[in-house]
């Protein structure tokens, strides 16, 4: 019985802890867009919905969403809002979706 | 989201009132000068009027958040800067019956530069990072290149004109030409990008601007500019460009907040 705890115990705790850098993902994206301006943070959640159906929250497993977005409003320069965000998981960027999501929204 | 038509639609508009403003500043010139004066006195409170209207609306829209929110409040300084100055002028010269160069309008028009480059310097501080030496070197040697043609002209001329005038006639392109700088970065960065077409029109804007200003100071020079010359559709225009400009990025950004009261929707 104890034996099979502990698995589920630890996969319950990796969970909560993809959950928890999900959460630091959107709020590095929302800082950034809300630090550029508030109009730019609604025009991006709109396009977001408009042209891939999602939310923020979905730009963690598909961050080429955003970047789409981003570029349609800013052209190459989108590449410095994405650095922004970058800056901001800079310190979790040695956990593997954290990094995956750095190289994908960075294509 | 403004669609393709709008896009287009929105250019006819803005060449027809680039159009409709030179014909009918032409046609009160073939009038006579008086009816130059008067008219064009005039049609300088409703265009930089919509400039300033346009950029309130777009200050209120943004707020006080992030770096643009409070760049659109710099440019509406410099908008209602310049509606003033236009407002000062229009008394010096129709109530007044004053010279309404050098007057009080000018200290207007100059405080409008620092706020207009105060916008500029807000509006890009998000993307400072690529914004890079050559980049500013590129814009720098622009800037220079159309400020030469000015300073040649101003120099070369000799005029009755006071020295004050004089200095102060080329203080204009010198900074018509500082302001040009984060306008041609601008428009570089945002190449392909829906915010282009705002830095566009503020190029064109400041570059109109800125042969009017020599225009200006060059007819001045040999005492045969008045209001209502040819030369005044040039500074109508760059009020055209401006506001064309800037009711883009209104429509650009134009998501309403109340699409996403649901929280839900958020998730």
């Amino acid at each position: 019985m104890i034996y099979q705890v502990v698995p589920n115990y630890v996969s319950e705790r990796e969970n909560i802890m993809i959950e928890a850098r999900k959460a630091l993902v959107i709020m590095a994206i929302e800082k950034t867009l809300l630090e550029v301006g508030r109009p730019t943070y609604h025009e991006v959640l709109s396009k977001l919905k408009k042209d891939h159906n999602c939310y923020i929250s979905d730009c963690y497993e598909n961050p080429e969403y955003l970047s789409n977005v981003l570029k349609e409003l800013y052209g190459p320069s989108r590449l410095a809002i994405i650095s922004s965000i970058q800056k901001y998981l800079a310190e979790l960027s040695t956990q593997e979706d954290i990094a995956n999501f750095i190289i994908k929204i960075s294509e | 989201m403004q669609t393709r038509l709008e896009k287009v639609l929105s250019q006819k508009f803005l060449l027809f009132s680039l159009v409709s403003t030179g014909v009918a500043i032409m046609i009160a010139e073939y009038i006579g000068k008086e009816t130059a004066i008067v008219f064009t006195n005039w049609i300088f409170v409703p265009i930089p009027g919509a400039m300033l209207v346009l950029a309130i609306i777009s200050a209120k829209k943004h707020g006080i958040t992030g770096d643009h929110g409070k760049a659109w409040i710099a440019f509406a300084v410099f908008a209602a800067s310049w509606f003033i100055a236009e407002q000062v002028w229009l008394v010096e010269e129709l109530f007044y019956h004053e010279k309404p160069f050098p007057s009080g309008a000018d200290f207007f028009y100059i405080i409008g530069y620092p706020a207009y480059f105060i916008f500029a310097i807000l509006y890009l501080k998000p993307f400072k990072s690529l914004i890079t030496k050559k980049l500013i070197i590129f814009a720098s040697l622009v800037a220079v290149a159309v400020l030469i043609p000015s300073m040649y002209w101003t120099l070369e001329s000799s005029s009755d004109e006071d020295q004050f005038s004089i200095i102060l006639g080329a203080a204009y392109p010198v900074c018509d030409s500082i302001v040009l700088i984060p306008a041609v970065i601008g428009m570089r960065l945002f190449f392909g990008g829906q915010v282009n077409f705002l830095w566009a029109l503020m190029l064109v804007g400041i570059l109109v601007e800125v042969i009017a200003d020599t225009g200006f100071q060059y007819f001045s020079l040999d005492d045969s500019m008045y209001t209502g010359h040819p030369v005044d559709i040039l500074f109508l225009w760059s009020y055209i460009f401006f506001a064309f400009g800037i009711h883009d990025n209104i429509k650009v950004f134009n998501s309403k907040m109340n699409a996403y009261k649901n929280k839900e929707d958020l998730r």
